[in-house]
């Protein structure tokens, strides 16, 4: 749900039902208290009033009080001092309207003696009752007192002859000389008060009336009409003394509310009360209030609405303005999300965009106020950091793959380097069984194993461990193979031929790089093989009869190591079924993960144990080391090459090709030279033993071939050199013609010539037919390691 | 090498001593083209001191003996030694040339 839903959710109702609490908690108490004020305020009034009223009707008490007391007190009852008596009273007590005193007819002397006094227009005016139309012995103004012994108050009458005035009476009982003799009395007017209660005003509507001892209503502004409903008295106003008495109110109207008005002036006490206004009908609250002089009760009447009536239209009021106010806020509140939830939903996009990997999207640099602006900045950054970071991991991996890569493809050239051909040499596989194998630790190794073809019956063998591992030793091995390759063609001893190399290799080495190495220069033929070893470990032999010994060759410094190093070569047989193990130290060094190594004597067990061809020898040593390393990783590369004699009579090499008598001229390309070579390559063809004939022959093909070489490969350049090996041998002179110039096709040269001679026809190609025809062999070999070679072969008679 | 020049009436004489090859070959062209330049048509090749001839020699032999056919002249080749007679048969170029034990022989 959205923040901003669940803000509204959470708050509008939160603030609805605190500001309903408050409206509803704060007009409560505003009412009640309100209502409290007004109760206060009319308990105050009622009792103002009543209090009024107390005095009023105690001056009375004591006016009449007084006038017995007086009498009560005189010896002899005189009339005129009895007149005097209430003259004095009346004067005494302005409030008092009137005042008799009356005897009983036999009580005194002056029998029926009943003087009255009022003040009628403000007049002292005098009466006397016994002229009155009715006998003032039989009211019960003068029996009640006089039965009860007590002073006692009368109901409330209009005295006509006062003009209509509601009047009280107050009967006091005169006794004198122990006996009742008459009463005294005092009419006070309640005109006035009775005026002011009729006329007030509580709140608008609120009203007061006086409930008599005899529970007349005492200006309440109802009457009961003749359909026993309320109405309001005719003429307006209130009626001054109500006819009925609560009960009779009560009966004609069946008025439950008044019956519950009556119980509350019933009580005894002073009570505030919510009722419904019997005679209005409207919800009001009542005050009662008793007097303290008589029994009366004064009754204050105001209706709830009135007093609320303002407290409601100020709710009204409120409510609105609450109304208002949570719209307001409501809007605030939206807008406010909104300020908040469209830059945190642009985060939240943002965030998004991230975990699908897309970290260039930018937020805008305003998203949000504050804090959310700080957050979206840093998401900002946080993007370009982890583009950043992503492009050099791109890099490292690029360039660490790239590395990889490279590795890869020196493996494979080396892999290419490394003479993979077996059986390498296609005349020898009678003869020998060769297998090579190199197994490095690395991508690259240092290791190295190589063979080639010395001459017909001749093979290089090396074996070779360069120090360090990688890349770097991988470079150093491969200067090392070619070195000794090239040095090994020329003709060289094994001793020379490392001796040579080192001289190479040891000179400009500032990585202080080394290699071992073992070459093995094997003459089939002679069923020897000619060591020299630099610094590495020897060759093992197994004999025909399976013993194995080590090879004893003299090891000397490593190549690489001190320039100027001399190397030693040590022949030694190798007969038909004779096998030589070349191996790099990976092979018996190997570990598992015990650390034990695998050994020599391991390596022994397997050559003993296995039958077969040197393949199957060299892979199950490999399959040896390999469980015995068991899972422990390869520190060293592992490389071997073994060699078997597996010459048998019927297919043995006989050719004895000896080299020790080469001798090497290096010409330049000049045809000037053909005269001096012509003398040389004949005086040791007849020191051979050829015929002076044979000789011119042999020169022929010589000169043919140089000529060649000289016109066509160098353009007759005497910047350009060509070698010429003279090789004599036991049974033939070999001739070797070397040049590094441009190649051709010897072969189709040579036979362009048909042989017939032609005038019309091309001259090329006559002089190669002529060296082809004049000595035993041709070969011609372009684009060797050395170069371009032309080998010419001429056999002693009776040798071939 | 060594090339001699005897003019006579009907015929020159060339004797050519030593070896020919690649290396001296244009200097024998070059005599044998003044020779024929110089109007002889008939030449006679004495090669009785000639002790080796390699294939740059068989082409001038075959470059003189197209210029003299060009002149409707004649060329013989005389008292060829062993090696040169084989290397002459060997290159069938003895089919080409008249060839004569000696300048004695010469018709």
């Amino acid at each position: 749900m959205s923040i901003r839903a669940r803000m509204l959710l959470v708050l509008v109702p939160t603030m609805l039902f605190f500001v309903g609490a408050l409206i509803f908690s704060g007009f409560s108490f505003t009412e009640k208290t309100i209502l409290t004020q007004i109760n206060e305020e009319a308990s105050e009034l009622a009792g103002f009033y009543t209090k009024k009223f107390d005095i009023l009707f105690d001056n009375s008490k004591n006016a009449a009080d007084s006038i017995s007391a007086a009498i009560s007190s005189m010896n002899v009852i005189s009339g005129k001092e009895v007149k005097r008596l209430i003259v004095k009273t009346l004067k005494n007590h302005p409030e008092v309207y009137g005042s008799t005193v009356s005897f009983s007819a036999d009580a005194t002397p002056l029998k029926e003696f009943a003087p009255y006094y009022c003040w009628k227009k403000k007049e002292l005016t005098y009466m006397s009752l016994t002229d009155a139309p009715y006998k003032y012995q039989e009211q019960d103004w003068f029996t009640v007192p006089l039965k009860e012994g007590k002073g006692s108050w009368g109901k409330p009458y209009f005295d006509n002859g006062a003009g209509d005035i509601l009047m009280v009476t107050y009967s006091s009982p005169i006794r004198h000389n122990g006996a009742l003799i008459g009463v005294a009395t005092a009419d006070i007017s309640l005109e006035n008060l009775v005026e002011r209660i009729r006329n007030l005003k509580v709140g608008k509507t609120g009203y007061a009336f006086i409930v008599t001892k005899a529970s007349h209503f005492i200006a309440l502004p109802s009457i009961v009409s003749t359909k026993g409903k309320f109405v309001k008295p005719s003429g307006g106003g209130s009626k001054i003394l109500s006819d009925d008495t609560i009960k009779t109110m009560i009966q004609k109207t069946k008025s439950e509310d008044l019956k519950r008005l009556s119980k509350l002036i019933d009580s005894p006490d002073d009570e505030s009360a919510k009722i419904r206004d019997p005679f209005t009908g409207v919800e009001s609250l009542v005050i009662t209030k008793k007097f303290d002089s008589n029994s009366d009760t004064m009754v204050i009447i105001y209706p709830r609405q009135e007093i609320l009536k303002p407290l409601i239209s100020l709710k009204f009021k409120v409510v609105i303005i609450s109304a208002i106010v949570i719209c307001l806020i409501m809007v605030i509140i939206l807008f406010l999300s909104s300020t908040l939830t469209s830059p945190i939903r642009r985060l939240v996009e943002q965030a998004d965009h991230f975990s699908n990997g897309n970290f260039d999207m930018k937020l805008p640099d305003d998203n949000g106020p504050g804090e959310i602006r700080q957050l979206s900045k840093v998401f900002n950054k946080l993007g370009t950091s982890i583009l950043e970071y992503i492009e050099n991991i791109k890099k490292t991996t690029t360039d660490k793959e790239r590395y990889h890569q490279e590795l890869m493809i020196a493996a494979d050239i080396q892999q290419g380097i490394l003479p993979q051909k077996f059986p390498p040499f296609d005349d020898l596989q009678k003869q020998i069984d060769l297998f090579g194998m190199a197994l490095p630790a690395r991508e690259v190794g240092g290791d190295y194993y190589d063979f080639f073809r010395l001459s017909k019956s001749r093979i290089g063998i090396v074996i070779a461990d360069v120090s360090d591992k990688g890349a770097a030793s991988a470079l150093f091995m491969s200067m090392t193979r070619v070195l000794i390759r090239e040095v090994a063609l020329l003709g060289s001893t094994p001793s020379e031929v490392l001796r040579r190399t080192n001289h190479v290799l040891a000179k400009d080495n500032p990585s202080s790089m080394f290699v071992t190495l073992l070459y093995g220069d094997y003459d089939i033929a002679a069923d020897k093989i000619s060591f020299s070893c630099a610094g590495h470990n020897p060759p093992l032999r197994v004999s025909a009869s399976g013993e194995i010994t080590e090879l004893p060759v003299k090891v000397r410094l490593p190549l690489g190591a001190m320039p100027g190093t001399r190397y030693v070569t040590t022949d030694f047989s190798f007969k038909s079924g004779e096998k030589i193990l070349l191996y790099t130290d990976g092979l018996t060094e190997a570990n598992n993960s015990d650390g034990e190594m695998f050994g020599i004597e391991r390596v022994k067990d397997v050559i003993r144990q296995t039958s077969g061809s040197s393949e199957e020898i060299t892979k199950k040593l490999l399959a040896s080391v390999t469980d015995f390393q068991a899972g422990a990783p390869q520190y060293d590369d592992i490389t071997m090459l073994m060699l078997k004699n597996t010459q048998s009579d019927d297919n043995r090499i006989t050719l004895r090709e000896d080299f020790s008598k080469t001798m090497t001229l290096e010409l330049p390309a000049v045809l000037s030279v053909l005269g001096r070579i012509s003398e040389f390559v004949e005086g040791v063809a007849l020191e051979m033993g050829f015929k002076a004939k044979e000789a011119k022959r042999i020169f022929l093909a010589v000169d043919e071939v140089v000529t060649n070489v000289i016109m066509h490969s160098y353009q007759d350049n005497d910047r350009e050199k060509f070698l010429m090996k003279v090789i004599p041998m036991s049974d033939r002179l070999v001739i070797v013609i070397i040049d590094h110039g441009k190649p051709f096709d010897f072969k189709e040269k040579s036979r362009v010539y048909t042989g017939k001679a032609d005038p019309g026809q091309p001259e090329g190609g006559i002089g190669l037919f002529l060296a082809r025809k004049s000595v035993d062999e041709i070969e011609y070999i372009p684009d060797t390691v050395d170069g371009n070679r032309v080998t010419i072969v001429k056999y002693l008679k009776g040798s071939r | 090498m060594n090339i001699v020049v005897e003019k006579e009436e009907a015929r020159t004489i060339v004797k050519v001593s030593g070896c020919i090859n690649a290396g001296n070959s244009s200097e024998l062209e070059k005599k044998f083209s003044e020779v024929i330049e110089s109007g002889s048509t008939f030449l006679v090749v004495d090669m009785s001191g000639l002790e080796y001839i390699s294939s740059a020699g068989l082409r001038v032999m075959l470059s003189a003996y197209k210029k003299i056919k060009a002149v409707n002249g004649r060329i013989v080749l005389c008292a060829l030694q062993e090696i040169v007679r084989e290397v002459f048969d060997l290159s069938d170029f003895s089919s080409l040339f008249e060839i004569v034990p000696s300048v004695e022989d010469v018709a």
